[in-house]
């Protein structure tokens, strides 16, 4: 390579550079090591690609965050970051996205997310939503199950240490719920409730708690 | 991307390649070792993200919709760091029949024998918050072959893509634009089924080494009649993730864009005719629960330039016409991942007419007496590919792939004939063509594993039922199409 080819090159990089430079905004960030970007841009510029710009998202891959306890957030969204949390999704996805947000970040993007309505889910109905709502309420004392509404709230609305679970996506639910079962999330307390449950109770709960708003 | 086949080694060759292709080696080895928590080329360090996120079932390079959005939005998601990747490929093959050949040493040279393919070195990654990078760089260790025999490497500008991108999005809006500059005409489509993507396993180029030109990634694969290492500029928007728009035009990569065809000298360098040669993509996307469909369509006008003709020369300026349809479908979930593709291309090309002039009828009709006919003034080919592939567990997978290839007959085309005494002549009994067509049609199977989600082995078997235009003879002597039929194995790593 010639020294004028060298050049030519050297000239359209910063040539580019200034130029795109120039015409870089600046308002709308997608840096989340940057603590002066506010949380509500992380959220919309970021994590909107997988939760939904108001938490509700598509994939029953990511969990509807809309209306979550904003504790509960804050505290995931500082397990992820000190790898206290270290299930697949976890490692796969929010290790990253945790790592460079600092205390006052995770604590308003969790109350971006609080803030936001949860999608009213699909009406599903039958025996399965019937079975999930006894379960949930009641639990099943003759395999030691408890109801889910002592830990979860009445309604299902959670609280600073255990997540809301009514409108959460179904199948995120039977997800997780499967997971824990298999040591694959650790979770102590939940595990030894599932490891109780089988398919059709797991399937039962998802099904009622998707619906309750 | 395929690199054009230099006439020199200016910068490396088999035996001395360039520095950086030590750090390859060392990766092919070092991949044996347990990789660090972010031991992930240069965008998942950005984003300190595993290769799933973005790669469907972690095969990368097809794209998740996360994936697809990092792209539309400039690369620019996460943190600025370090923006370095390698890449290799290690490779072997084994054609079906290697008997059947006017010279099986220099026609299969390398088959069943493993090589060091390929590698490349990436630039990529954020530059601001609104300007982000992807910039490959290949060696291709196999590029071009002496009259001795030995082989010669050579490095040059591979795919490029250096954009602007912004996103506007609030719970009543979600429009993100931006601008492209690349050097390969839908290298900047976030989707797979896009010409650039469509085929992703590295592969050496079609003839060199010998042996790897009917491995899958040599089979007809949608593409523009321009070709790659070429300037174009677009702009493009994503409404709702659902509209994706994008339209540029493209012109030689020459003055101070000879970055993106860096290293490749003027007689290989393409030459387009001024800069108006139009690209342009529409698709509508749609994502439901753990679904998400694409269907779109593409296409391409460019004046090109014959190879090592002078762009002064009006009579050595042929017009390729490209239009595609496209679709692609996944579902991801944790355990699971599917993908079906399909493309469908059509291309014109219109010859230079120093083309039709050159054209000399080397072969005779069956008498033996009558002449060929002339030359077609232009060709038209259709090409139908289609894929469905599973991933379990972002560790294992396979796919089927079907491709066929169609057009029209022209005695240009044509490497094989009769001569004056009505008998059958050929130029090679493994790639002469007979009947002028182009037609090749065939199927592709392919398992493959990931131990790391940054190394790659995989097996495909291809095989042939038509190839240059005819089942059996293709080529006028008594290789058919199926003998053609090629085990490919590799090993693809990248850090």
């Amino acid at each position: 390579m010639n020294m004028t080819k060298t050049r030519l090159h050297l000239a359209t990089v910063l040539g580019l550079s200034l130029l795109l430079g120039a015409c870089a905004i600046g308002e709308r960030s997608r840096n989340l090591a940057d603590p002066a970007v506010p949380a509500a841009m992380l959220a919309e510029q970021v994590c909107s690609i997988c939760h939904g710009v108001d938490g509700n998202p598509v994939s029953p891959t990511f969990p509807r965050l809309a209306g979550q306890s904003a504790a509960y957030l804050s505290g995931e969204l500082q397990a992820f970051r000190s790898h206290q949390r270290s299930d697949r999704a976890a490692r796969d996805y929010m290790w990253g996205i945790s790592r460079t947000l600092n205390d006052a970040t995770i604590g308003a993007l969790a109350d971006y997310y609080a803030r936001q309505v949860p999608a009213r889910a699909r009406s599903v109905a039958g025996v399965s939503v019937s079975t999930g709502e006894q379960l949930f309420h009641h639990g099943d004392p003759e395999h030691g199950i408890p109801a889910c509404a002592g830990c979860h709230g009445e309604r299902g609305q959670g609280s600073a240490v255990f997540p809301r679970i009514a409108g959460q996506q179904d199948g995120y639910l039977r997800q997780q719920m499967r997971q824990i079962r298999l040591g694959s999330r650790a979770a102590p307390s939940m595990q030894a409730v599932v490891a109780r449950m089988d398919d059709a109770q797991i399937d039962a709960l998802a099904d009622f708690l998707a619906v309750q708003p | 991307m395929r690199l054009e086949s230099p006439a020199k080694c200016p910068l490396a060759c088999v035996r001395c390649g360039p520095p950086w292709l030590a750090a390859v080696a060392l990766l092919m080895g070092g991949l044996a070792l347990p990789p660090p928590a972010h031991a992930l080329p240069a965008f998942a360090r950005q984003t300190g993200q595993n290769c799933v996120a973005c790669h469907a079932g972690g095969q990368f390079p097809e794209l998740t919709p996360y994936g697809r959005m990092f792209k539309i939005t400039g690369y620019t998601i996460g943190a600025r760091t370090l923006p370095l990747a390698i890449m290799g490929v290690a490779s072997d093959t084994w054609v079906a029949n290697t008997a059947k050949s006017d010279s099986p040493a220099s026609d299969f040279a390398k088959d069943a024998r493993p090589i060091f393919a390929t590698a490349s070195l990436f630039v990529a990654g954020k530059v601001t918050d609104n300007v982000g990078a992807f910039l490959q760089f290949t060696y291709d260790n196999y590029a071009s072959q002496s009259g001795d025999g030995s082989y010669h490497g050579y490095t040059a500008a591979d795919n490029m893509d250096i954009r602007f991108a912004d996103h506007l999005i609030d719970p009543q809006r979600d429009l993100a634009y931006g601008f492209s500059l690349n050097n390969n005409p839908s290298v900047s489509d976030p989707w797979n089924t896009a010409a650039a993507w469509m085929q992703y396993v590295p592969v050496p180029m079609s003839s060199v080494p010998s042996a790897y030109q009917f491995i899958d990634g040599n089979t007809p694969y949608p593409g523009y009649g321009s070709g790659g290492n070429i300037a174009g500029l677009t702009g493009y928007l994503f409404w709702n993730r659902s509209l994706y728009l994008e339209a540029g035009s493209y012109r030689t990569a020459n003055g101070p864009l000879s970055l993106l065809s860096l290293n490749l000298d003027d007689a290989n360098t393409t030459h387009l005719a001024g800069s108006w040669n139009p690209y342009w993509r529409a698709a509508w996307s749609h994502e439901w629960g753990a679904h998400n469909l694409m269907v779109g369509t593409s296409g391409m006008v460019a004046r090109v330039y014959d190879a090592g003709s002078s762009t002064a020369d009006a009579g050595a300026l042929g017009t390729f016409r490209n239009t595609a349809v496209d679709a692609q479908y996944q579902y991801l979930s944790d355990l699971h991942t599917v993908t079906v593709q399909m493309a469908y291309a059509h291309q014109e090309q219109h010859y230079s007419s120093n083309t039709l002039a050159a054209f000399t009828p080397g072969y005779f009709q069956a008498d033996g007496v009558t002449p060929l006919t002339a030359p077609n003034a232009s060709d038209s080919t259709q090409l139908l590919r289609a894929k469905a592939s599973y991933v379990h567990d972002a560790t294992v997978g396979g796919s089927v792939a079907l491709f066929s290839s169609h057009g029209s007959a022209n005695t240009l085309n044509q490497s094989a004939g009769f001569d004056g005494t009505g008998a059958l002549v050929s130029s090679s009994q493994v790639n002469g063509n007979l009947s002028g067509r182009p037609d090749t049609r065939g199927m592709s199977y392919e398992l493959f594993w990931l131990p790391l989600q940054n190394l790659r082995a995989g097996l495909q078997y291809t095989t042939y039922q038509t190839y240059n235009g005819a089942d059996r003879g293709y080529a006028g002597g008594s290789r058919n199409a199926g003998d053609n039929n090629s085990l490919f194995l590799y090993l693809w790593g990248a850090y």
